[in-house]
């Protein structure tokens, strides 16, 4: 099942979406993401407050509706999800998913699908990240690099069950 | 009312590995399948390519994909090919993400579905992929297989999970 956890609603002077104290009940986490801003940024993905270069690679493929290109780094502090519209109208949707969130088998990946539209222009892109770190996710960060956000900008927070049936 | 996202089976990788993972009668009481996978194998490259064999074979499935690498966007087609996940010699830890959306896979209709897949390494090196894939039968599905070129390593788990349309 898919139960929300938590939902944080900005309000003109909002940057970051911070979920803390995550249950650690769930299997899976995913977060549904409404955000815009009116300057050039970039949503990143934060996990535990850790900001450390060497643990967020990340990858994407997107597209502008005229071309793609994929692209990566591994040197950034936290993970890139995608481009915000650089609008006072247009809010991006994206849905992020990280599985298996307590597993301490498992560094943690973070897989995204998103994008905007503005009208003769925009993006849609599908990113993917690594948090070298097996520890349990606890707390979930989503940082905008341009500032505050557009109030009405809301990401919710959901944790996914599995079954204990194999069906095997 | 039925419940989002019903959880139908899971299951996880022991020790030693494994070839495949089916799940056998698949209820027909909902509208779509789901599938979260979260996998490594264990074939010697940073990805290797998952499939997926619908009532027991792994045939009829035509796929169409746009792929990035993490530095070249790509497109192009496959047959019984589902995306890429982790190989063995990624980085540690280190399992792909993927998911399948099936919908109306008891129609008597020919069955669409799509995959949103990323296999992460902490390198320039990895791959985020959306695909589309057409399995040519007009039966229902009642079971799923998925398996690589190699053993699904320790600690992979693969969810199946119900969707049931409004009035149902």
């Amino acid at each position: 099942m898919m139960i929300p956890i938590a939902t944080i609603t900005a309000n003109g002077s909002t940057s970051a979406f911070d979920f803390q104290n995550i249950p650690q009940t769930f299997t899976h986490l995913q977060l549904r993401c409404f955000v815009g801003i009116n300057t050039g940024s970039v949503f990143f993905c934060a996990i535990n407050n850790v900001y450390n270069n060497t643990k967020y690679p990340w990858h994407r493929l997107y597209g502008d509706g005229a071309s793609t290109a994929s692209g990566s780094s591994t040197t950034d502090n936290q993970m890139l999800i995608s481009d915000l519209a650089n609008s006072a109208t247009t809010f991006g949707s994206f849905i992020i998913d990280i599985l298996d969130y307590t597993n301490t088998n498992k560094n943690r990946v973070i897989k995204s699908i998103g994008g905007f539209d503005k009208n003769g222009s925009g993006q849609v892109s599908t990113s993917s990240g690594l948090y070298i770190d097996t520890t349990a996710v606890s707390r979930i960060t989503l940082n905008s690099s341009g500032g505050n956000v557009l109030a009405g900008s809301r990401v919710d927070l959901y944790g996914i069950t599995t079954s204990s049936v194999t069906g095997a | 009312m039925g419940v989002f996202l019903q959880p139908i089976y899971t299951q996880t990788v022991g020790s030693g590995g494994i070839g495949n993972i089916t799940f056998n009668n698949i209820p027909q009481t909902f509208t779509d399948l789901k599938v979260v996978a979260s996998t490594r194998l264990a074939g010697a490259a940073t990805a290797l390519g998952l499939s997926m064999g619908v009532n027991g074979a792994y045939t009829l499935q035509t796929n169409r994909y746009v792929s990035g690498n993490g530095s070249a966007a790509s497109a192009g087609s496959a047959s019984n090919y589902l995306g890429d996940t982790v190989g063995s010699t990624a980085t540690a830890s280190v399992f792909g993400s993927l998911e399948v959306y099936i919908p109306n896979y008891t129609s008597s209709t020919f069955k669409q579905y799509i995959v949103d897949a990323v296999s992460e390494n902490n390198a320039t090196l990895s791959y985020t992929e959306l695909w589309a894939g057409l399995w040519s039968s007009t039966s229902a599905i009642t079971s799923l297989s998925f398996a690589g070129g190699s053993n699904l390593l320790q600690y992979s788990t693969i969810s199946l999970y119900g969707i049931l349309r409004s009035g149902v």
